[in-house]
């Protein structure tokens, strides 16, 4: 099943990671940064949008045709999300996976200023080994 | 369960709880060397800094092996106390030996004990502008510490060497001793 | 359980909306159908620039979930929009929806003479007929 992008957002909606994997074309740096903010804010209208008194957690899943998103927003407000196959089943486990290797190798590491981008290669490389790309 | 006894010299002595948790480390160690970054000019005085927290280290722990090993000796042999690092100081600090421990081919006062998964780096990615540094700088400065107390006076300092087949690079701590251990030993 | 259900005129005006198991009382229904209505204009366009293949305008998007509901989306080939809002467990509406403008909505409210194309539906057959077919659907109050 394929996975073609996975998207980091900090909790003002910024973007601070994206990567495309396989064959999945790429965009300018500043559309993902585009598509990360509007992405944030339909997840707080969704949330507002809820016809059921009491919170709502904003969008979790969407479904389209072509692909599947699937978002997990941490108790911090970080969003991680993922785009991939519309019939991938286990995407909840894979995002995560990946809150978990943020937490190890970006958290932990005395480099990495929170809030900012994420830049390091550990976290690349285990990325990669969690989604069982080839490099 | 037996009581201990009242006195606290007549308890045996404790072995020591020998692991600890490695996130709580790593935080601990990721904030140390912020902390040493908010405090330098150079991206060269890291590894300084980290070094000398490790040199205090040493002569600690030093002691406390030689109080908890049994039928420890001093140590007078070069080779001697290199085994002591990369096998007895390796077990205590990151519970099994070094990987290796060789004699430099380029220089007859130089030595290496290598780790290829250096537990103090297990979570660090180095920064593009920072790629030659090591923070095993701070174990570095450890060993330093330990073979000045010992009386072997030596320079210690911690290097990223690239493996072949292997994405990131092993760690190598390469020793140099002082010519008058050189000297004495030969 | 069906919350509510919206249609949307070529222009984005709400043309019928009615709410039923309603849990919350809202205070501005015009805000929330305008809100409503942006928001799926921007998720459509979200949309199309993150997919990884081409993706069709109209039948592209299908539903979104969140913890407490789930809205399911059809638009006709003339931009008209069905949208029902439904408990996080219901399955794909989008038959029920397609049913609904071919069936009801063509029928009770396009064949209707005195409608006016893009006005606020206020057909009497078409409100009582739409109200039988969800009413009898198994996921409509359980």
């Amino acid at each position: 099943m394929t996975i073609n992008s996975i998207y980091i957002l900090n909790k003002a909606g910024t973007l601070i990671y994206q990567n495309d994997f396989g064959n999945t074309e790429k965009l300018s740096h500043n559309s993902y940064i585009r598509l990360g903010s509007t992405f944030h804010s339909l997840h707080a209208i969704a949330s507002n949008l809820s016809p059921v008194s009491g919170s709502s957690s904003g969008i979790e899943v969407i479904e389209t045709e072509a692909f599947k998103l699937q978002c997990f927003q941490t108790h911090t407000g970080i969003k991680f999300y993922v785009i991939a196959d519309p019939n991938h089943q286990q995407l909840e486990e894979l995002l995560h996976g990946v809150y978990e290797l943020y937490t190890d190798y970006v958290l932990k590491n005395p480099f990495y200023e929170i809030e900012m981008q994420i830049r390091c290669d550990l976290f690349d490389y285990k990325l990669l080994r969690l989604l069982g790309v080839r490099e | 369960m037996s009581k201990a006894p009242a006195n606290i010299v007549d308890r045996p002595l404790s072995k020591g709880k020998n692991e600890i948790n490695i996130s709580s480390f790593a935080f601990l160690f990721s904030e140390m060397i912020q902390y040493c970054q908010d405090r330098i000019k150079a991206g060269h005085e890291l590894e300084k800094k980290l070094s000398d927290m490790g040199y205090s280290i040493g002569p600690r722990l030093l002691e406390l092996l030689c109080v908890r090993e049994k039928n420890s000796k001093r140590e007078t042999k070069l080779l001697g106390i290199l085994s002591f690092i990369h096998t007895t100081v390796w077990k205590s600090l990151f519970g099994k030996p070094a990987d290796s421990l060789e004699k430099s081919t380029e220089a007859d006062d130089e030595y290496m004990i290598s780790d290829n998964n250096m537990v103090v780096n297990k979570f660090i990615s180095l920064p593009k502008h920072l790629s030659s540094l090591n923070c095993a700088a701070f174990v570095a400065g450890i060993i330093e510490g330990i073979l000045c107390s010992a009386e072997f006076p030596a320079r210690v300092t911690a290097h990223n060497v690239a493996v072949e087949g292997k994405r990131f690079p092993k760690t190598v701590i390469l020793i140099k001793f002082n010519p008058e251990v050189i000297e004495r030993n030969a | 359980m069906i919350y509510n259900i919206y249609i949307f005129n070529k222009d984005g005006t709400c043309i019928y909306n009615e709410d039923w198991n309603k849990k919350k009382q809202s205070q501005n229904q015009s805000e929330d159908q305008k809100l409503l209505f942006g928001m799926l204009y921007s998720l459509k366009a979200f949309i199309t620039s993150s997919s990884p293949k081409k993706i069709d305008d109209k039948t592209g998007f299908h539903c979104y979930k969140t913890s407490t509901y789930k809205l399911h989306y059809y638009e006709t080939l003339s931009c008209i929009k069905f949208i029902i809002m439904s408990d996080p467990n219901v399955p794909d509406l989008r038959d029920d929806l397609k049913k609904i403008y071919s069936q009801i909505f063509v029928e009770y409210v396009i064949k209707n003479p005195i409608y006016k194309p893009g006005t606020t539906v206020k057909c009497d057959t078409f409100i009582n007929q739409l109200n039988l077919y969800l009413k009898q659907m198994p996921s409509f109050s359980s």
